[in-house]
Parts: structure tokens; C-alpha cells; sequence
């Protein structure tokens, strides 16, 4: 692409590094955690003893548990009572929403990009993917959360281990408007979604998020039996981006895959932005009491 | 159809998703708040199961113990004893130590109470040592000189 240095490290090359840098210090209660969000069977216990092996851990979900975001009208002391009192799912979102945010801490913004704005963009599809499980399709929505929550885990990949190129990237965006995975092809070679789905394969996570990280720009990639639930986060994602939460400037794809996505899904546009609004309300809770910042 | 029916047939679409949402939102939420309950349980069981364990655990070494010590109080026991025979054996061995008063012509051994008696009365009084009385060949000489004078006679033969 114009303006941009080709980078000469593979995505093999890539996602080794992964494995050396700081990034790999959540792999172990992140990947626990994924496998206990979708197992049905797990137990309490099965969670208590994942906590156990990540000490710090412990104090973070206290201090979410007790923010006054859960509100709840008792002082929750311990994991147990954090069990009882927020629910096993939400303690399970937390500590995914935890350990993810401490990839997304540093860094400083260049162009429309940083990784605050990422974070909020994460979350913003993770809390959309599962709203539209919850309300319209009456399903927990366990994965969609965490498959919205990571599905750019790809982009802060790049950021943390080819940061000057990335940062360069994100420049040119600005300049000249391209989808961010155009650009990262001519420069990388690869885009996050490659690298994601890399990651998410090296790391074991479950098959369904391994296609939701992976295709989440291009779900007609994804396995059959994946391919509604990558389109429920591609329509999160193409929305929050057109909601204002995006991390970059870029231009969004035709907005009549985004339609036929919907019908596919058997969404009413009525009932999306009933949705939509009740996100905007939970983000900007989410922002006003602190708990977006890691 | 005119636009004010479409705002209303609009409207009607907008409760009736409403409706649906809260009606599953209800459900998961009823769901979740059972699930709860069951972890509640779940940790409560675990915390019995965790107390029983703990007081049989106790109850062991509470058994221990209890033999610890009455092995104890054996040893103590046997200790005392074999104290106690130290002491004796200390205080008659005491009685034959230290100074004894003698008499420089006779032998006669003074006692605690001022009373003199034969240096083989006062020993087998105050010690387990037994006297067998013979005679040595001085006081042979000096009490019966013939027997003596016999007596060399038929050794030097
Ligand atoms: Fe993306
Ligand atoms: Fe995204």
C-alpha cells in the first residue's frame, strides 16, 4: 500500500512471539476461563480453583463486584459470595473482562486509534453480541460476550509487537481511507483476523470463538454451524463502529451485507435498535463508574 | 392505510418486541437466579462435607494426642521412679562419703547422734557391704606369738 513499509515478519513468526512476550501471561486464566463459559457441566468449584491459581486475580473481582455498577446491597468478601450475590455467568464475564483489559493498558494515541478506544470498542460489541442472544434469540449468550470481547485481540497483537509499523498503519488510515484489513494486508501480508484466529488456535480456545475471532470480517468463512453466531458479531461490530465506537478512522463495508446479515439472523430493525439503546445506556453506565478503565 | 395507522401498527411492533425482550430477559434472569441458588447450595454442601472432614481429621488427632500423652505420663512415670532410686542410692552413697570421725586407738566410728561404734556395725549400717572376720598375719604375731612362730616354721620347710 502507499506509504507504508512492507513488514518482513510472517504470521508464523508473529504468533511466536506471542508465546515470548507479556501477552501470554493471560493465556492460562483466559483460556480457563473460555472452556468453563462453555461448558455447561462446569461447577463453582471448577471456577474457585482457577481464581486460586491467579492471586491478584482475587482482589480485581472483589473491587468490580463491590463497584457500584452491580450495586448489589451487600459487601461481597469473597469469590463465594461473589458467586451468590453477581451470579456465576457475570463472575465469569468479569474475569474475562479482567484479564483482557490488561493487554490494553499503555500506549498512546496516534491518529483515531488507541487502545482505550479499542477497549471500548471491544466491549461495546461484546455487551451488543450478547444483548441480541439475550433478547432476541432467549440464549445466555456466555459466547457471544467473549467472542465480542476478543474478536480484535488481532489488532492489539499488532499494536504490542509490530508497533512501529502498526502505528504507521493507523497514520496512513487517516490519509488515505481503506478498511483496516486492506491495509493490513498490503503491509503485514495478513490482517488481525488472521492473527487472532491464529492465537486463538494456539491457545485451544473453543472452536466457535476460534471462528468468531477469526471471520469476524468475513463470516461466510466461518463453519457452517458458526456462521450465525459470527454474523451476530459482525453485525455488533459493523454497529458499534456506527455508533461511535469505533477505534479507527475507516470507512464500513457496503451496508447491504449488514442488511442481509440481519434478515439472515431474523432480526427486525426495530427490535436492533431497542437493543442498541440498551447497550448505549449499560456503556455509558460502564464509563461513568470506571469500570472501562483496566 | 393512512400514516397515523402505520405510526400505531409501528408503535404496536415496537411494545410487542419490547414485551418479547423483557419476557426472555425475565426468563434468563429467573434461570440465572435459580443457578444461584443451586452454586448457594452447592458451596454450602461442600462447606458441611469441608466441617465433617476437618472434625473426623480433628477427632484423629485428637486420639493421637490423647495416646501422646498417657505414653506420656508412662515415661514421666518410669522417670520418677528411677529419680527416686537415685536418690537413695545417692543419699547411701552420700552416707559413706564426706568425714568420718574415728577413733585413733580403737577404730571406733562416732555417728550423727555422738555414739561410737564398731567400724563393721557403723558400715553395714549405712551401706550394703557384708564383713567376713578373719585375722592378718600382724595381729597373729602380736596375739597368739607360738601359733606364729609354728606357723613360719612350716611355711619356710
Ligand atoms: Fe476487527
Ligand atoms: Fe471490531
Amino acid at each position: 500500500m502507499d506509504g507504508a513499509k512492507k513488514t518482513n515478519i510472517s504470521l508464523a513468526g508473529l504468533l511466536e512471539l506471542v508465546e515470548t512476550s507479556t501477552l501470554s501471561s493471560i493465556k492460562g486464566t483466559v483460556g480457563g476461563i473460555l472452556s468453563l463459559i462453555s461448558d455447561p457441566t462446569a461447577s463453582s468449584s471448577d471456577l474457585i480453583k482457577l481464581i486460586e491459581l491467579d492471586p491478584p486475580l482475587t482482589a480485581k473481582i472483589l473491587r468490580v463486584a463491590n463497584s457500584s455498577y452491580y450495586a448489589t446491597s451487600k459487601t461481597i468478601g469473597d469469590i463465594q459470595q461473589a458467586l451468590i450475590w453477581i451470579g456465576f455467568d457475570t463472575l465469569k464475564e468479569i474475569i474475562l473482562t479482567q484479564k483482557m483489559s490488561e493487554l490494553y493498558r499503555g500506549g498512546t494515541p496516534v491518529g483515531g486509534y488507541s487502545r482505550l478506544q479499542l477497549w471500548r470498542h471491544s466491549l461495546g460489541v461484546a455487551l451488543l453480541a450478547k444483548t441480541i442472544y439475550r433478547r432476541e434469540f432467549g440464549e445466555k449468550g456466555n459466547n457471544a460476550y467473549a467472542a465480542g470481547l476478543m474478536h480484535d485481540i488481532g489488532v492489539i497483537v499488532e499494536d504490542q509487537l509490530l508497533h512501529r509499523e502498526f502505528m504507521h498503519l493507523v497514520q496512513v488510515l487517516e490519509d488515505i481511507p481503506q478498511p483496516l484489513t486492506d491495509g493490513e494486508n498490503s503491509c503485514f501480508g495478513y490482517d488481525h483476523g488472521l492473527v487472532g484466529k491464529g492465537l486463538a488456535e494456539n491457545w485451544n480456545f473453543p472452536a466457535e470463538l476460534i471462528d468468531g475471532i477469526g471471520f469476524h470480517h468475513d463470516p461466510e468463512g466461518a463453519r457452517e454451524e458458526h456462521r450465525l453466531f459470527v454474523k451476530t458479531i459482525f453485525i455488533s461490530d459493523y454497529l458499534m463502529f456506527e455508533q461511535g465506537y469505533g477505534y479507527v478512522a475507516m470507512p464500513l463495508p457496503d451496508r447491504e451485507i449488514l442488511q442481509q446479515y440481519v434478515r439472515d439472523l431474523g432480526l427486525q430493525w426495530y427490535a436492533l435498535r431497542a437493543i442498541i439503546e440498551i447497550v448505549r445506556e449499560e456503556l455509558g453506565k460502564i464509563e461513568q463508574k470506571g469500570y472501562l478503565i483496566a | 392505510m393512512s400514516s397515523s395507522d402505520a405510526d400505531l401498527r409501528q408503535r404496536i411492533q415496537e411494545l410487542e418486541t419490547e414485551v418479547r425482550h423483557l419476557g426472555n430477559e425475565l426468563r434468563l434472569t429467573r434461570e440465572e437466579y435459580e443457578d444461584a441458588t443451586s452454586k448457594y447450595l452447592d458451596i454450602y454442601c461442600n462447606l458441611e462435607k469441608k466441617i465433617s472432614e476437618r472434625t473426623r481429621e480433628l477427632d484423629a488427632a485428637n486420639g493421637k494426642l490423647v495416646l501422646e500423652i498417657e505414653e506420656r505420663k508412662r515415661t514421666e512415670a518410669e522417670k520418677e521412679q528411677l529419680i527416686a532410686q537415685l536418690q537413695k542410692a545417692m543419699q547411701e552413697v552420700k552416707v559413706l562419703s564426706g568425714f568420718l570421725p574415728i577413733c585413733a586407738s580403737c577404730k571406733k566410728i562416732r555417728d550423727d547422734s555422738g555414739y561410737w561404734s564398731q567400724i563393721e556395725e557403723y558400715i553395714s549400717k549405712h551401706s550394703n557391704a557384708l564383713f567376713s572376720h578373719g585375722i592378718c598375719p600382724d595381729c597373729v604375731k602380736k596375739l597368739y606369738p607360738d601359733f606364729h612362730a609354728e606357723l613360719r616354721r612350716r611355711t619356710k620347710k
